[in-house]
């Protein structure tokens, strides 16, 4: 086996080897989630639905309401 | 995560009718997606709504009102704080709050959460802040 196929092969391997740590990671971006059983499902908050928070936090003004929040990590 | 551990910990032993919403947020660089589903299991109460916030809006409203001054200003205690973000951290309100144009003052704002368990537990139980 001449040096220059063996760069190809050891090139090839690293090639495949990005390829697939880059789908992994899209995968993971993209992997969706599920909240617990009993509640609704997660929400993505963005200026556009902000709106439904404070309608969510309005009408259950008939009891106390807690705001908690974290980092996912 | 230890917070959301202790939050629900909290919701646990707690039967009153409460209305409970989980914030998410990105706070570290590799916070760059919603939390996975391991995570929001680590609040599983049925009173819980859970809500992804990659801009922090929630937050941004929160030191608005947290950071207004005068005679309802907010005992706070301990709250993790940098730049316009809030982490780690629980806000109560009374029943009865409307937000309107901007969040009303919270009752109680305090963090980190594991810290503060026992000053959750009682401000959550106090007979005034139920009925208000």
């Amino acid at each position: 086996m001449s040096v220059h196929s063996v760069l190809i092969r050891r090139w090839r391997g690293a090639a495949l080897l990005m390829v697939s740590a880059l789908a992994a990671f899209l995968g993971y971006l993209r992997w969706p989630t599920k909240t617990p059983a009993g509640q609704s499902p997660l929400v993505l908050l963005s200026s556009q639905n902000l709106e439904s928070f404070r309608h969510a936090f309005n009408a259950a003004d008939d009891r106390t309401r807690v705001i908690a929040f974290f980092s996912p990590t | 995560m230890q917070g959301a551990s202790a939050l629900q910990e909290i919701l646990s032993k707690s039967n009153l009718p409460l209305s409970v919403f989980v914030v998410w947020e990105p706070v570290l660089a590799m916070d760059i997606r919603s939390p996975t589903s391991r995570t929001l299991a680590r609040i599983w109460d049925g009173r819980a709504k859970q809500f992804w916030d990659k801009d922090r809006l929630i937050a941004i409203e929160l030191n608005k009102a947290a950071d207004s001054s005068g005679s309802n200003a907010v005992p706070e205690r301990h709250v993790p704080r940098r730049g316009g973000l809030v982490w780690d951290a629980v806000a109560i309100f009374s029943a009865g709050k409307k937000w309107a144009g901007t969040m009303p003052h919270p009752d109680y704002l305090g963090g980190a959460v594991a810290a503060v368990t026992d000053d959750v537990r009682a401000r959550l139980a106090e007979p005034d802040l139920k009925t208000r």
